[in-house]
């Protein structure tokens, strides 16, 4: 019987290295060819990208279902730290294949508890990153050094160190890493991006978005881990605390140890899309305003050019529409970019627009064109096989996320916070410079 | 008992200090009051640092009472205190902090206290915080060891030094050099180089990964010693840190160095792939001339990774000379390597990228043609429009691409050529597709070539150039577009017509006005056009006409009456309901009967503000009326979307009845899903029928789910 690793065993394993889990190499499962599995539409063995899936939870199960719908991607391997995840994710990997086979079965994927032992096998190209947001940056640095592409979800990191060491890495070792930030790959937030760019609305002096608010400590009591989950290792390089729950299957986002709440989960989607429109994907804000009286009763931020955009949250929200917007806007996660000659508003369900006819109005092929993804799990795909950098580059990425740190330390901390985008440091501030990063429990490091 | 009233003045005086004696008589403030106070409300709670100490000292055990619950209310004390220009408040706090670490503090208040004070506190704080990296509790060690990792003064690094030299335990040896390193501090270099000689992974792994993060140059010898002793992981992370280093020298300019470590990794036999890259990509900023060359050489690599990495050096440093080198290495090229050097040239932006793409649109080989095909998209101009034009009336995946690319082709030249061609092209299908372009570019100076193409000789050219049309032109065009449509002496062309002018009409966003254009030629037709006038009104809504077809639908013409009903059954909005119904029941021609009833559910199902049940009892009527399966069907389907009991109740009836159980099933538990909780009963009964006679598993599956909600596996309900 096999004893499962823990996180001593590996300890002892991989000398303490947190990071640094290039380890000695694992033998993987023999995989089955692709002759085997009865599919003459399938690519070539050669142009196959063979892929292994770390995190398996709700988004991380719905990611490998597009993943695995790509032609070219064979999944053979899952890897979670709950068991139950692992079994059912596998249940749907072989499911899948077996359905191809001539013989209606298929056993060629492997469950793994520990990502390195999953990163160890040299057969696979490419994993995805689906675990927790305080997870993201050590998998994805251990899975570039051990040769992979990955798409990795958003939000890319819990810090702003952690950001720009994902770049580095990637860089180094020229990886392919997609950001799931997929609303890029969504023709309405192009569409809105490709306006604004044109200058359809002329110069964008506000943007509002509403997403919910960052994360705080976690309060909640202890419980007893259930069977089959391995809590220290999911804790991994966050503080311990005793088990609950309520923070395991994405409840985690409202905690700080974990995520940067809904200040990052659905900014890394909608300030991402302001990065885009407004053309920031290599800089960001320079100053960052918590809500402070009656004149500015929500969370805003500037860029060096006087743009400035507007967190539609809290109690502040109803008071700021009515000082400053052109318009109501819709219920929901939105964003409203406001122009002097007029306005766009945009979500995964609708685009509006002031002059009306400006939100489908046709960018034509004289115009500045953003980049066209096929899909956003298609265009990594194609990317892996091209060594290109997919719409949403490890570098987007790491803006995006950035800018949604910020506004979670100048909300925790209370202050403005004044920031160098060109060297990425909290200017003026010692204190807040400390959230910069923050020291990861032992054996963890990046 | 008397409440507790510590206060601040309370405490300095305690303390016997001057100041406080000549502090105001006026109450002094409850704790919950100055816990606002010292988090920034009101006004400020103290100005000295003993006061702030004393009043910091008040409020502590309250805020300490719960450590693992909700500590929002030190947080913002403590972010308070930590603004720049307040660090007599940050100190005073950190000491307040510091004095309630004692020894007989729970671990859970040490954890908070260490918590805080990682983030605030300065070398006030840090010779108690050194003192718990020596705690009996493993998680009281740990948070100390974080807490000084982050508190960014001297005396925190040395206090993290000192534990490193008592450090017995490699992994608590290893945990503190991962501290140390935390800092970035190149002044810990040498000892991180110490460690890195060591032979215990646990210490000498991290310290690799620390010196290659601090060190210059002289660490180099270390870490190339490390990739040849010890364990595999050791080896891995020496070669890990070798790359880093060699990064970090770039970015100190010692680029020689630098290079000097990337060429050993390109150059060494049997090299992984990912150190390849690391090294080419190395070798791009801080290689020689002979390096680049060699990259260069790289881009027809047989490694794909090796090449990627080759071209994204080559396009980042876009060096004179570089496109000379990839155009004559094009001319020698094999099918592999072609796609490459072409994407090079575009991503170069050189100007003969353009040429070479249209001279490789020709390749023998399709992979090829595909790539120099999408190069165009970015490196073409109008002289592109014909080899694009010829790929773009092929098949399969060269067909998407040359349209993909004549979609987006830019330069002012394009759509000149592509008006051109619609006239001039050699073949039919590239005067299609030459057209198809224009539409998919919406092109409006297309618009008059366009409808001169609706009268061509080639049926597909126009077929193609009324579905332009429908894309381009203005809706002061309309008329024109109903002219052709009136004369066309072919059906397809007239239908080819309606299509377009359908198309052009709804870009008036008045309703009324938009087809106001049709009626009036509607009234100057008769024939076979006319009946398609109609067809078009029917599609385009607004009152007036409505009234049109209505007076189509009485007409004693049975060609216009069959239009009339028609149009009606197109009708995009829910006027015509009563009149479809009518028709529903009273039309003689069958076919019409059924058409009229099926556009009435179709109407039933659009949103309205009706109550639920009004919506049921309509679908009901339309049931009664429904004669065919299919019909009926179609109102199973509508009432499944109507989430309410008496739609559940509409379809429980047909659940028995034979041909119609499986919409009947799927409505139900369509419907179940959302109203279970209120109707548990009638969900019961439904669900319970759709286990008996329902032959889909899923549909099974789904009503299975459904019963367990309302009754859960193990639970006994009480009667």
């Amino acid at each position: 019987m096999t004893r499962p690793m823990t996180r001593r065993r590996f300890l002892k394993r991989s000398a303490g290295t947190g990071a640094a889990v290039a380890v000695a190499a694992v033998a993987g499962p023999t995989i089955v060819p692709i002759s085997a599995l009865g599919a003459p539409d399938k690519p070539a063995p050669s142009n196959r990208i063979v892929m292994g899936f770390i995190g398996l939870g709700g988004q991380g199960t719905y990611d490998m279902g597009n993943l695995l719908g790509q032609k070219e991607v064979q999944g053979v391997a899952v890897c979670d730290c709950d068991q139950s995840a692992t079994s059912k994710a596998r249940q749907t990997v072989e499911k899948k294949y077996a359905q191809e086979t001539r013989n209606g079965t298929y056993k060629g994927c492997r469950t793994y508890e520990h990502f390195w032992e999953l990163l160890d096998r040299t057969d696979i190209d490419a994993v995805l990153i689906a675990t927790p947001d305080h997870w993201h940056a050590l998998i994805a640095i251990a899975a570039a050094k051990a040769g992979k592409d990955m798409y990795c979800e958003k939000p890319m990191t819990l810090t702003l160190r952690e950001a720009r060491e994902v770049v580095n890495t990637m860089r180094r070792y020229d990886r392919v890493f997609q950001t799931g930030s997929q609303q890029r790959s969504h023709g309405p937030f192009r569409q809105a991006c490709e306006l604004i760019r044109n200058g359809y609305i002329g110069n964008v002096h506000d943007v509002y978005v509403r997403v919910w608010g960052p994360s705080h400590e976690c309060d909640l009591p202890a419980q007893s881990v259930p069977e089959g989950l391995d809590w220290d290792l999911w804790l991994g390089p966050a503080p311990w605390r005793p088990f609950n729950k309520d923070i395991i299957h994405g409840g985690f986002r409202p905690y700080r140890d974990y995520s940067g709440g809904g200040v990052t989960d659905w900014g890394a989607h909608h300030f991402d899309i302001c990065q885009w429109a407004l053309d920031m994907d290599n800089s960001g804000p320079v100053a960052f305003f918590p809500p402070s009286g009656p004149d500015h009763p929500c969370l805003h931020f500037e860029y060096a050019n006087g743009t400035r955009v507007w967190h539609l949250d809290g109690p502040g929200e109803e008071a700021l529409i009515k000082q400053r917007m052109p318009e109501k806007p819709k219920e929901g996660n939105i964003i409203f970019f406001h122009g002097d000659k007029g306005w766009i508003e945009v979500s995964r369900d609708h685009i509006r627009s002031n002059p009306q006819p400006i939100a489908n109005h046709f960018v034509g092929p004289n115009e500045i064109h953003l980049y066209r993804s096929p899909g956003h799990t298609q265009d990594f795909v194609n990317c892996v096989k091209e060594r290109r950098r997919p719409i949403c580059d490890v570098e987007i990425g790491a803006r995006s996320v950035s800018v949604c740190h910020l506004v979670n330390i100048a909300y925790w901390l209370g202050r403005p916070i004044r920031w160098d985008p060109s060297a990425e440091e909290i200017i003026g501030d010692p204190e807040a410079a400390r959230w910069v990063d923050r020291p990861k429990r032992a054996p963890w490091y990046l | 008992m008397m409440p507790i009233r510590h206060t601040v003045m309370a405490a300095v005086v305690a303390m016997g200090l001057a100041a406080a004696r000549s502090a105001p008589a006026a109450d002094p403030p409850k704790n919950d009051d100055l816990i606002k106070q010292l988090g920034g409300e009101g006004t400020p709670a103290a100005k000295s640092a003993t006061e702030f100490e004393a009043a910091y000292a008040q409020v502590l055990p309250q805020l300490l009472e719960k450590p693992q619950g909700d500590d929002s209310a030190l947080q913002r004390i403590a972010f308070r205190a930590s603004r720049p220009g307040a660090e007599t408040e940050r100190a005073a706090l950190s000491k307040a902090l510091v004095a309630k670490l004692t020894v007989d503090a729970s671990t859970p208040v040490k954890v908070l206290l260490l918590r805080h004070l990682q983030r605030i506190g300065g070398d006030e704080a840090v010779p108690a915080i050194a003192a718990l990296l020596a705690d009996k509790d493993a998680q009281v060690r740990e948070c100390a060891r974080r807490a000084l990792s982050n508190i960014p003064t001297k005396s925190a690094a040395d206090a993290i030094r000192g534990a490193i030299d008592k450090a017995d335990d490699p992994a608590w040896h290893g945990a503190l050099i991962g501290a140390l390193a935390y800092r970035r501090d190149p002044a810990d270099a040498p000892l991180f180089a110490r460690a890195a000689a060591r032979t215990d992974d646990a210490v000498r792994i991290p310290a690799m990964i620390a010196l290659a993060r601090t060190g210059d140059a002289s660490a180099l010898s270390v870490l190339t010693a490390n990739r040849e002793t010890g364990s595999d992981a050791a080896k891995a992370v020496a070669n890990e840190a070798c790359l880093m280093l060699a990064d970090r020298l770039v970015t100190l300019d010692h680029r020689p160095d630098a290079a000097k470590i990337y060429r050993e990794y390109l150059d060494a036999p049997q090299q992984q792939p990912r150190y390849r890259c690391a090294a080419i990509i190395g070798l791009g900023t801080a290689g020689s001339e002979e390096d680049i060359a060699r990259i260069l050489g790289l881009i027809t690599d047989p490694d794909v990774q090796a090449r990627g990495a080759a071209l994204s050096v080559l396009v980042h440093r876009r060096d004179p000379g570089t496109a000379d080198h990839v155009l004559a290495k094009l001319a020698k090229a094999d099918t592999a390597a072609k796609p490459w050097l072409l994407r090079a040239l575009v991503d170069l932006g050189d100007k003969r990228a353009g040429a070479a793409l249209l001279k490789a649109v020709e390749d023998e080989d399709q992979t090829v043609r595909i790539a120099a095909l999408t190069g165009l998209a970015r490196a073409g101009d109008a002289s592109a429009v014909p080899a694009l034009l010829k790929s773009a009336a092929a098949k399969g995946e060269e067909q998407v691409a040359a349209r993909n690319t004549l979609e987006v082709l830019a330069g002012k030249g394009v759509d000149d050529a592509l008006v051109q061609h619609i006239a001039d092209a050699p073949a039919v299908p590239q005067r299609v597709e030459a057209i198809r372009a224009l539409g998919t570019r919406r092109t409006p100076e297309a618009v008059g070539p366009l409808f001169a193409a609706t009268t061509d000789a080639e049926g597909s050219v126009r077929s193609e150039a009324f579905r332009s049309l429908g894309l381009i032109a203005p809706f002061n065009e309309l008329p024109r577009a109903l002219a052709l449509l009136v004369n066309a002496k072919e059906d397809a062309d007239r239908d080819n017509a309606a299509k377009a002018a359908v198309a052009i009409a709804r870009k008036n966003d008045d309703i009324d006005a938009r087809s106001a254009p049709v009626l009036a030629q509607l009234a100057k037709t008769e024939g076979p056009a006319r009946y398609t006038l109609l067809a078009v009104a029917g599609q385009l809504g607004g009152e007036r006409a409505l009234a049109a077809i209505r007076d189509a639908v009485k007409s004693d013409d049975a060609k216009t009456h069959e239009a009339g009903v028609r149009a009606l059954t197109n009708w995009p909005d829910a006027a015509p309901m009563q009149d479809l119904l009518t028709l529903a029941k009273t039309e003689p021609n069958n076919t019409l009967a059924i058409l009229s009833l099926r556009a009435y559910v179709r109407l039933i199902g659009m949103p309205s503000k009706r109550k639920p049940e009004e919506t049921v009892k309509l679908y009901q009527g339309a049931m009664e009326i429904a004669k065919r399966p299919d019909e009926k069907k179609m109102v199973l389907g509508g009432l499944g979307e109507v989430k309410h009991r008496t739609s559940l109740e509409a379809v429980a009836p047909f659940l028995s009845e034979d041909g119609l159980q499986g919409e009947a099933c799927a409505a139900a538990i369509r419907i179940a899903r959302d109203v279970w909780e209120r109707n548990k009963d009638l969900a019961k009964f439904t669900m319970t029928k759709v286990l008996e006679v329902s032959k889909s598993d899923s549909q099974k599956r789904g009503a299975k789910e459904i019963l367990d909600k309302i009754d859960p596996p193990g639970h006994v309900g009480a009667e």
